[in-house]
């Protein structure tokens, strides 16, 4: 059971298959959830997407909404190009080394992500 | 060693092309959505870093924003949204269906093929609804 936790909780960055089968397909389906509501919370702003969306994000829960969202997307994502690497590289030490550059560069796109958004909602207009 | 020696012929065993070879794999609905899935996810992935631009270009420098924002507003730039859009639709969908097989249903080839049209379907009508409408 401890162990399960523990493979459980890596999010799918462990070793472990079955860890990332599971939650490349938690957080599809979170995903497709949260997609659902800011597409709903979005048709109250029908004029121009890129002056609504600032106007959007300055409620805190549209601001939460996002970055959940942002970070699931990531997540999601990185797991899955790193399936894909799994798939065509060969050479472990080649395998290794793209891994870590694909997650450094997923930790970059988060970072930066969430420091504008919340600089936008902070940002006073 | 002779051309038709035995250590030969298991080496050109081991040489054997690994499947599905792709120069010879019929090209069929499902292989193509297969690949497909694959192709927009990385599609996905990539305009990740768009919108992370976008965002970034939006809170803290507001020449590149107007530039960015002209560039997605020009036709190149809506194609290159078009397509996004569409890879979002069809990935999703998709995606729903992968996770159907999962839980164990649809596996027969009848509802793997219809499934995929509808797919095919959906996505299009999506998009062109959204973008054209
Ligand atoms: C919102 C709905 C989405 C759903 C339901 C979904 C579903 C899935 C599923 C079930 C898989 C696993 C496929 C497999 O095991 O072969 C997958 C793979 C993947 N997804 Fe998504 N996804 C979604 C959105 C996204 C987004 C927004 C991105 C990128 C930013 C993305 C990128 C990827 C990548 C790169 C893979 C790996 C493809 C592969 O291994 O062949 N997905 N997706």
């Amino acid at each position: 059971m401890f162990n399960f936790l523990r493979k459980f909780f890596s999010f799918g960055f462990s070793k472990d298959g079955l860890s990332h089968w599971i939650w490349q397909r938690i957080s599809a389906l979170l995903m497709i959830l949260i997609f659902v509501v800011i597409v709903f919370s979005f048709q109250k702003l029908p004029i121009a997407f890129t002056k609504d969306f600032n106007s959007w994000i300055k409620t805190p829960i549209n601001l939460i909404l996002f970055i959940i969202f942002f970070l699931v997307v990531v997540h999601h994502s990185t797991l899955g190009m790193l399936n894909i690497f799994e798939d065509y590289v060969q050479s472990k030490k080649r395998k290794k080394i793209i891994s870590t550059l694909l997650k450094m560069i997923s930790f970059l796109l988060i970072f930066i992500s969430v420091i504008s958004a919340w600089n936008i909602y902070s940002k006073i207009v | 060693m002779g051309f038709n020696s035995k250590k030969n012929q298991i080496m050109k065993n081991k040489n054997r092309p690994l499947s599905p070879h792709l120069q010879i794999y019929k090209p069929q609905i499902t292989s193509i959505l297969s690949i497909s899935h694959r192709f927009t996810g990385v599609i996905l992935y990539l305009s990740t870093f768009l919108v992370s631009l976008w965002l970034f270009c939006t809170a803290f420098n507001s020449n590149l924003k107007i530039i960015l924002n002209n560039f997605l507003f020009s036709h190149l730039g809506q194609v290159v949204l078009f397509f996004i859009s569409l890879s979002f639709t069809y990935h999703l969908l998709n995606g729903l269906r992968h996770i159907i097989w999962d839980f164990g249903y649809g596996f027969n080839i009848k509802n793997v093929y219809l499934t995929g049209f509808v797919i095919i379907f959906l996505t299009l009508t999506i998009n062109i609804y959204i973008w054209f409408f």
